[in-house]
């Protein structure tokens, strides 16, 4: 047992990166991200055990947090609603210097939860058919909404002198 | 510009957000607490179990 839980935390800190970004990406307040990060490291922990390596440690890092944010957001709904794109957050700030970086900040904060889950996952190099097993999604549910997004944001951003092209 | 170009945005958010390294205390503290309520929880359910069979038997009149 003692075995497992160093390898556990090993795993964990070689991918903190990830799990780090994501509580950052859905939570604007540190206590709101230090909470989510305690759900994430826990189911992580429950399916450690049952983890067989069929995918990559970060898919299976990715789809287990992600699968515990999107619940967890759900079950909060209300909360996060008063807090949304308003509330410009010290999250990203630290890295605002770049202006890539606060775009994509904006274009993180702008996003609904799930689109937001699709988007992530997209930076990070998923195709659609990797995304859709992630989130339990149809690789056509994925496609569609993707577009949707980009449509989206090109409108929203093209007041804002970005441009967002259509690829 | 389009989506693709923010990648290396996402990951040099990701580099920034591992600075810091995980307290390996704080992640013990997580898991070992969860297994703590799972013990305690089994343990309520069980004494339950049994007040509870044994008031059925007690209103049986045996």
């Amino acid at each position: 047992m003692e075995l497992q839980k160093r390898k556990f935390i090993q795993t964990l800190d070689a991918h903190r990166g990830i799990i780090k970004s994501l509580c950052k990406a859905y939570y604007a307040s540190q206590d709101d991200q230090k909470d989510a990060f305690q759900d994430i490291v826990l189911q992580l922990w429950k399916s450690f055990e049952t983890f067989r390596g069929s995918s990559e440690i970060s898919t299976w890092i990715y789809s287990v947090s992600l699968n515990t944010l999107l619940s967890k957001v759900r079950k909060e709904k209300r909360t996060i609603a008063t807090e949304s794109f308003g509330a410009y957050e010290p999250s990203f700030s630290t890295a605002m210097a770049d202006s890539d970086m606060e775009l994509l900040h904006m274009v993180i904060q702008s996003l609904k939860d799930v689109d937001k889950a699709i988007v992530i996952l997209y930076l990070e190099g998923y195709k659609n058919k990797e995304i859709s097993r992630i989130l339990n999604f149809t690789p056509t549910n994925i496609s569609t909404r993707l577009n949707r997004v980009r449509a989206e944001l090109k409108a929203k951003f093209k007041s804002q002198h970005y441009e967002f092209k259509q690829s | 510009m389009n989506l693709n170009s923010l990648k290396p945005a996402w990951q040099q958010f990701q580099f920034l957000n591992s600075m810091p390294s995980i307290d390996k205390d704080e992640i013990l503290f997580i898991i070992e607490r969860a297994e703590e309520v799972r013990i305690n929880n089994t343990h309520r359910y069980l004494i339950n179990t049994l007040m509870f069979t044994v008031l059925i038997i007690s209103c049986q009149g045996g």
